[in-house]
């Protein structure tokens, strides 16, 4: 049976649901990503500031001592209700990958990670009423929106007795293809399709650390990403502001068994404000996030083995559907993993890891959905 | 190592099973539309006045794919002509010309058009003295003069179920005789085609340019060999000159849009499409309206079609059109007394007028089948009567949101 479940999660992984294409991802630059691991996606990312295989504090890396890839994946559920009309959805994503290592037998732990930084799929179809040369005629519209920003890091962390510091370099780059498609009830009128490629390009730098108090840990990270240039076509159009972050996280060694920990993110997001409203959107607000969650160990002879993730998060999202709401997201999370050793050496060699997380969203009254999203993470240290 | 590579299986069958996507959110805008909506609108928009120009001499008379035989329809009278090419009096068989003796001769033509409530058809086929001298310059008396009881050859039925096809007469025995050709027109036989009818009606037959649908002539002989094999062949003689003849000659009116007739008439429109349409909307549809002066005259019940295309190029009368698939030419069928005004969908032939193709706004007009039809399509012009008019159903440029 322990053979067979890396398979059985892994053909779970389509039957199941999950995270960032939904309707609060068609305004502004999306829905924001979260930069996490599956593990810390599997205990509410109450772990995110102290995770390695997250992208958010580059000060983590220190904590890498062999080369370590991650690769996640998650598939999405959801069903979204707007003002008159509820319907079901589902997409899969590659959020986040990541590798990472020492340096030699130095202090040090150096890292790249492409994370998902806003996620802009997503596809709206409405119908409405024409009168076209004086006839009655239905037309059938489709907006769709393919791809979003995302986040190139490279970091670099140092290594002290207590005291972890760690540096970050972040290439934000992407696109969306958006196309719209229209046709009518008259086929004698021909169809629409109208698109525009709109691509954003900026960079950023972090820094963060991570301080040991014995059972108690403590992170931080500061981050600026500056603006993004945005083109439509190939043709310069505007620049968007994009967000300073500044986050705090606690995590407290509970016991042989458990592991708890806590941190909230607050990200400026109010800086894209300008420039989205005068392209026509809604407008941005800033975001303040916190998670909370625990790792409970199963097997203390076997650590590794199905250990118990659980936790919580509360968002708030930054690009309102109607301008002057606050849209938020409030979820919980239970995960699980297993890792694999190499018999002989009994040394880690690869890992699998499974988050369950139940979102809400919503946005005033007229706006909500519900999501299961369920991400699966491949780790191989080769 | 077996951990990893369940690991790897595992990750493997993510990948393949897990992309299946159902993007959909419920529709509702404003709030869901980032950019809201794009206006459709709509225009009409003139021919360029002065611009639109009616062209005559692109099929003469004799070059379309049938020739005429008119009894008095639209009170003209018309008649065929064919000349064949020379029938020696030898045939080579076997690298040796060897003399023969004929047993039949067949005449044929090809029905392609006529009235298919007109009754009681039948076409007479005469022989035209100096056979020779039949071409493009032989006239109407001149021919008319020659269909006399003497130079009768056959009158062939045209039964009355039959809208087209082939028909022939064969010449043998007793009949055989009255095909013989004279030593004066040196093996050359010239024919005219004169249709007989209880009431005024007309028809189409094949020309040379029908190709094998043509006049034909075909001799079956009997050469001079020993080889019994190759004593029974058949000689058949192409149609060197065909062509037909008319008792009226049509002029055209150089201010309206006229298409067809002979020689064939074809129509050039010129028009105006705003730059704001032509480059920055999306085209759901064009529809050309024309509004006739006079009822389309012709063959009733025969076919008819007005063709319009785009151009490659606008050099005036000898604008190359576009034809390098069938989508690009439009046909609008028309009949005998069409009186309304005709509207033809050409949207598939404005929208290469936009980027990145940006042809000539200019529509080329003409009608089919040209140079073979008794019909004549007037419509009005800038100049005279409604003008031509194209009306264009546009959408704009979707404001897509860029941030």
């Amino acid at each position: 049976m322990r053979q067979l479940l890396p398979l059985v999660l892994g053909l779970a992984l389509p039957a199941a649901a999950a995270a960032q294409s939904s309707e609060f991802g068609t305004r502004g630059l999306g829905l924001p990503g979260r930069a996490q691991s599956v593990r810390s996606l599997g205990s509410g990312g109450g772990f995110a500031l102290f995770d390695p295989a997250s992208s958010l504090n580059p000060a983590a890396l220190a904590d890498v001592y062999v080369l370590t890839a991650t690769f996640t994946g998650t598939e999405s559920f959801r069903s979204s209700t707007a003002p008159g009309s509820t319907v079901s959805g589902r997409d899969t994503r590659f959020p986040q990958i990541t590798a990472a290592g020492p340096v030699g037998r130095r202090p040090f732990g150096v890292g790249v990670s492409y994370s998902n930084y806003t996620d802009r799929d997503f596809s709206v179809a409405t119908e409405s009423p024409l009168v076209l040369r004086g006839v009655p005629v239905t037309s059938f519209d489709t907006l769709t929106s393919r791809g979003g920003l995302n986040d190139l890091r490279l970091g670099a962390a140092y290594r002290g007795s207590a005291l972890r510091l760690g540096a970050a370099f972040h290439i934000i780059t992407g696109s969306a293809r958006t196309t719209l498609r229209r046709s009518f009830s008259d086929s004698s009128f021909g169809s629409v399709a109208q698109s525009a490629e709109i691509s954003y390009a900026g960079s950023g730098v972090s820094a963060g650390l991570l301080y040991s108090l014995g059972k108690l840990t403590v992170a931080a990270i500061a981050r600026t990403d500056g603006s993004a240039s945005v083109d439509r076509d190939s043709t310069r159009v505007s620049t968007v502001g994009l967000p300073a972050t500044f986050g705090a996280g606690l995590r407290y060694h509970a016991g042989a068994r458990l592991d708890v920990a806590a941190q909230t993110v607050y990200r400026s997001w109010s800086q894209a404000d300008p420039s989205l409203v005068a392209g026509g959107g809604t407008g941005a607000r800033s975001a303040m996030s916190a998670a909370f969650g625990g790792e409970y160990v199963t097997d203390l002879r076997r650590p590794y083995r199905r250990p118990i993730r659980f936790g919580a998060h509360y968002t708030q999202l930054p690009f309102p559907i109607v301008a002057g709401e606050r849209p938020s997201e409030f979820g919980v999370a239970i995960g699980s993993g297993i890792r694999f050793l190499e018999p002989r050496t009994r040394r880690e060699v690869a890992g699998l890891d499974l988050a369950v997380e139940r979102v809400w969203r919503r946005e005033g009254s007229g706006y909500r959905e519900g999501a299961w999203q369920v991400s699966a993470g491949v780790t191989i240290k080769p | 190592m077996r951990g990893s590579r369940l690991a790897m299986t595992a990750l493997a069958l993510t990948l393949l099973l897990g992309c299946q996507e159902k993007l959909a959110t419920p529709g509702e805008c404003p709030g869901l539309c980032p950019g809201d909506r794009s206006a459709v609108s709509d225009t009409a928009i003139t021919a360029v006045p002065g611009q639109d120009s009616t062209f005559g001499g692109y099929v003469a008379r004799g070059e379309g794919n049938s020739l005429q035989l008119s009894n008095g329809l639209d009170a003209t009278q018309a008649r065929g002509m064919a000349r064949f090419v020379r029938r020696d009096d030898s045939v080579l068989v076997r690298d040796t010309l060897r003399s023969y003796a004929i047993d039949s001769v067949s005449l044929g033509f090809t029905v392609l058009g006529r009235d298919s409530l007109a009754t009681g058809l039948s076409v007479e086929l005469y022989r035209l003295p100096q056979p020779a001298t039949i071409d493009s310059t032989t006239t109407f008396a001149q021919v008319e003069a020659a269909l006399t009881p003497g130079n009768l050859l056959a009158t062939v039925p045209v039964p009355d179920g039959l809208r087209s096809g082939p028909l022939q007469v064969v010449f043998k025995g007793a009949t055989l005789p009255q095909i013989q050709l004279p030593a004066a027109d040196t093996g050359v036989l010239a024919l005219a085609y004169r249709l007989v009818s209880p009431t005024t009606t007309a028809l189409r037959i094949g020309s040379a340019a029908a190709g094998s649908a043509g006049p034909s002539f075909v001799t079956y002989l009997t050469a001079n060999v020993a080889d019994t094999a190759l004593q029974h062949r058949a000689l058949p003689r192409i149609v060197a000159f065909s062509s037909f003849v008319s008792s009226q000659t049509e002029t055209t009116d150089s201010t309206t849009i006229t298409v067809g007739g002979i020689p064939s008439a074809r129509a050039l429109l010129r028009f105006a499409l705003p730059a704001r349409i032509r480059d920055s909307t999306t085209i759901i549809r064009a529809t050309l309206e024309l509004t006739p002066l006079a009822p389309v005259t012709g063959l009733p019940n025969d076919s008819l079609a007005l063709d319009v295309r785009a151009l490659l190029s606008d050099l005036g009368a000898k604008s190359p059109r576009l034809a390098s698939n069938s989508s690009q030419i439009l046909l609008a069928y028309l009949t005998v007394g069409f009186a309304d005004t005709l509207r033809v969908d050409v949207t598939s032939l404005v929208k290469l007028w936009q980027p990145p193709s940006r042809l000539p706004m200019s529509l080329f007009l003409a009608l089919q089948p040209e140079g073979s039809s008794f019909s004549r399509a007037v419509f009005g012009s800038t100049r005279r009567g409604v003008a031509p008019r194209l009306l264009v159903t546009y959408v704009g440029a979707y404001p897509f949101e860029t941030p």
